[in-house]
């Protein structure tokens, strides 16, 4: 029964994590991590019903509060980086290097 | 222990030192003037706690007070604290130090005045006395060793003030590198005495030394004298001395006439009871020293330049020193010491204001006339000039004839001859010394002046410092006259029936503190009878050179040059005794470390050692470089890798 509901999240992730690895516009890679954390949510609530523990389900609630707010910064960081080196490719900012 | 003089010693052997920080840390803050009037003002002050003290001593017999200011090194089975000894010898030296070094302190204000870096001028001439003032106060051998090294580091740094020339950089190194040697022999003989005696304090030492086998005593003692050598240039190591002249010359002055120079002597009498112990190291420094004052004293006559010619009477003098060392009577070397602290740093002084007069120049061909430029300069080199010539009745002529006949009364059981040969060395060096003195005088005082420029007398600030050693050379002599001269002049006070206590005043003053060998029986008509010959040879030297230089140009000293020339030419390159050990020494030593450079450092450390270190940060580096290169992808994979593989061992177990 629950075996299925950890296959999507896996599936979900792996979607999500490919897309963070593979893709090289900073949008696509804050959806991928998107992907991941409510893959996590749903994990979370699959087993909340598993268990009959509904701490469980308010976890997934906070996970998707935090990934609203994430979600703000990130973009506003996204646009703050395309003001500053006029674009969203990864490959364009390679700060992390020095 | 009187606490509050505890203090004042205390405070008068660190003033200068405090002195030199001012100068040097707030040099930028302070005037030129003030600088000097500072730097003078703490040696003066010094000074004046000295004499105080000196007072008190001489009142109390209670010496010698130790004053103990903290623990310094426990090594082992011996212990070296910082602690100072005040004796009569010690205090009667920092008297000298202090006095004769206030004296220059204040003419360099004069001198220096429009030199560059005046301030680091004035605190390097701080450091020196300070510690100069380390080296004659201290307790024991290690602290001495401390003062010993630090008046080393001082006259390199100012042999070296003007270090952008070349020359003068080199001179400076060259002190420096000799002295080394010297050094190095002076530790292995700290390092013997420690591990035979177990303790650095002089009295101790001096209280110890009868028990010491005589073999042992004699390598203590000859390694002690090799580091006098070194620092008070004698041979073979006083090659540096000359060159050093090329220093300021209130540094020549103070540091390569008065003070720092006459360490090995000083050295040699504090240790007096130890080199009483071996004869042969006695014969050795009379002959040594001796024949160091003949060597030195016929290069002297060659001379042209006026600071080299008194440099090499340094030498000299010092020589004389060391045969009344070696000759057990260390008194008559420490008065000697002092006197010719005062006529020496006073002839320094004065060819510095001739030197300052014409604006730098040295040689004394181009000087002669300047009688009637320089009246103050010139009577003042007259007296000085009298003095080390031996002519009484000036402090040398006192100084010296107790060392002369001192070192012709005395007997030594190893090498009997070498008293005899030592007096014949230096009653023919006594004759050059009035010979090269008066060419001096001659030369560069009378007949016409040959320069172009115009030459003005020095100010006061230079003159007045020389005026007193002056009044101090001429009239210190009667303190340490010997019993001979002493007792024609009692003959007067006798037949009113009083003793004067004239004879050997110096002697009593320094006696409790010094090394003495029995009673030596005193004869005093033969005494009287060697002091007419010492003033006899005097006058002939001094007469000699007046016949030969006073009328330039002499129809004889031509003659002497065209049939002498060869010989002359040897002496003037001075027995091209730096030649020599260039070949010697100078150039094996450097092929040697040339051809280790090469072998050692390029092949096998920067080739073989560096060369596998480079290639492996190298490869390292290659390979870690993958991992920072700044592509977002390329980090998320490597950090998943490590996710990975922290997964695998954390489900392994």
């Amino acid at each position: 029964m629950i075996y299925h509901y950890v296959v999507l999240s896996l599936i979900l992730f792996s979607l999500g994590l490919i897309t963070v690895i593979v893709r090289r516009n900073l949008i696509v890679i804050l959806i991928g991590i998107e992907f991941m954390l409510n893959s996590v949510g749903i994990l979370f609530v699959s087993y909340a019903r598993f268990y009959n523990n509904y701490i469980g389900e308010f976890v997934a609630l906070v996970i998707m509060l935090i990934a609203a707010c994430e979600m703000a910064i990130g973009l506003s960081i996204v646009v703050a980086m395309f003001r500053i080196y006029g674009s969203v490719k990864s490959n364009d900012i390679r700060e992390l290097k020095n | 222990m009187n606490y509050e003089l505890s203090n004042l010693i205390i405070i008068a052997t660190l003033l200068p030192f405090g002195g030199a920080l001012l100068n040097g840390i707030f040099g930028k803050l302070i005037s030129n003037r003030l600088s000097g009037i500072i730097a003078s003002l703490t040696i003066g002050v010094s000074f004046v706690l000295f004499v105080i003290f000196y007072l008190y001593v001489v009142k109390n017999s209670k010496v010698p007070y130790v004053i103990e200011i903290s623990n310094w090194l426990f090594l082992g089975k011996f212990q070296a604290d910082i602690s100072l000894l005040a004796d009569r010898l010690s205090i009667i030296m920092s008297l000298m130090v202090t006095g004769v070094s206030a004296l220059i302190h204040v003419y360099s204000i004069g001198y220096m005045e429009k030199e560059k870096g005046i301030k680091r001028y004035f605190s390097y001439l701080n450091l020196f006395v300070g510690f100069m003032l380390v080296l004659v106060m201290a307790e024991n051998i290690v602290l001495m060793f401390v003062g010993w090294e630090g008046v080393g580091l001082c006259s390199y740094l100012l042999i070296g003030f003007w270090f952008s020339e070349e020359e003068k950089a080199n001179a400076a190194r060259k002190a420096f590198i000799v002295n080394r040697i010297g050094d190095l022999a002076f530790i292995l003989g700290i390092l013997l005495i420690l591990s035979y005696f177990n303790t650095a304090s002089f009295r101790l030492i001096n209280d110890g030394a009868y028990k010491l086998p005589t073999t042992i005593a004699f390598f203590i003692t000859i390694l002690l004298f090799i580091g006098a050598t070194g620092k008070s240039a004698q041979i073979p190591l006083y090659v540096w001395l000359p060159d050093a002249m090329v220093g300021p010359t209130p540094v020549s002055a103070l540091i390569h006439a008065a003070t720092m120079v006459t360490a090995g002597v000083y050295m040699i009498t504090r240790l007096g009871n130890l080199f009483l112990m071996s004869e042969m190291t006695l014969a050795i420094i009379m002959l040594v020293g001796s024949f160091t004052a003949l060597f030195s004293a016929t290069i002297a006559i060659t001379q042209n330049d006026i600071k080299k010619v008194l440099a090499y009477s340094t030498i000299s003098q010092l020589g004389f020193m060391f045969s009344a060392a070696g000759a057990y009577a260390f008194s008559a070397a420490m008065f000697h010491l002092v006197t010719h602290a005062f006529f020496k740093a006073a002839l320094f002084l004065l060819a510095g204001s001739v030197i300052h007069a014409l604006s730098g120049e040295q040689d004394i061909n181009r000087m002669g006339g300047l009688e009637k430029y320089l009246p103050h300069t010139s009577l003042m080199f007259w007296l000085a000039s009298l003095t080390i010539a031996g002519i009484p009745p000036f402090s040398a002529f006192f100084s010296k004839d107790e060392i002369l006949y001192k070192v012709f009364i005395n007997e030594n059981s190893v090498v009997p001859l070498a008293p005899k040969i030592s007096y014949t060395m230096l009653i023919i060096t006594s004759f050059l010394t009035a010979l090269y003195i008066s060419r001096l005088y001659f030369k560069v005082f009378t007949g016409d002046y040959k320069g172009s420029l115009k030459p003005h007398e020095s100010p006061k600030v230079m003159l007045v410092p020389i005026y007193i050693l002056t009044v101090l050379f001429a009239i210190f002599g009667p303190i340490g006259m010997g019993s001979g001269i002493g007792h024609i002049l009692e003959i007067p006070a006798r037949i009113f029936g009083k003793d004067l206590h004239l004879v050997n005043t110096f002697e009593r003053l320094v006696g409790p503190s010094i090394a003495s060998f029995g009673t030596i029986s005193l004869d005093v008509s033969l005494e009287i009878f060697m002091i007419f010959i010492s003033v006899i040879v005097a006058f002939a030297g001094w007469l000699l050179g007046r016949y030969l230089y006073c009328h330039q140009p002499s129809p004889v000293v031509e003659v002497i040059n065209q049939k002498f020339y060869r010989v002359q030419n040897i002496i003037y390159r001075k027995y091209f005794v730096d030649e020599v050990y260039d070949f010697l020494i100078v150039k094996p030593y450097y092929y040697i470390s040339r051809s280790l450079f090469e072998l050692i450092d390029r092949v096998i450390i920067e080739f073989i050692i560096i060369g596998f270190i480079v290639k492996v940060t190298y490869i390292t580096g290659y390979l870690l470089r993958f991992f920072q290169n700044g592509y977002l992808y390329k980090i998320i994979c490597v950090g998943l890798i490590g996710l990975g593989i922290l997964v695998y061992f954390m489900m392994g177990k």
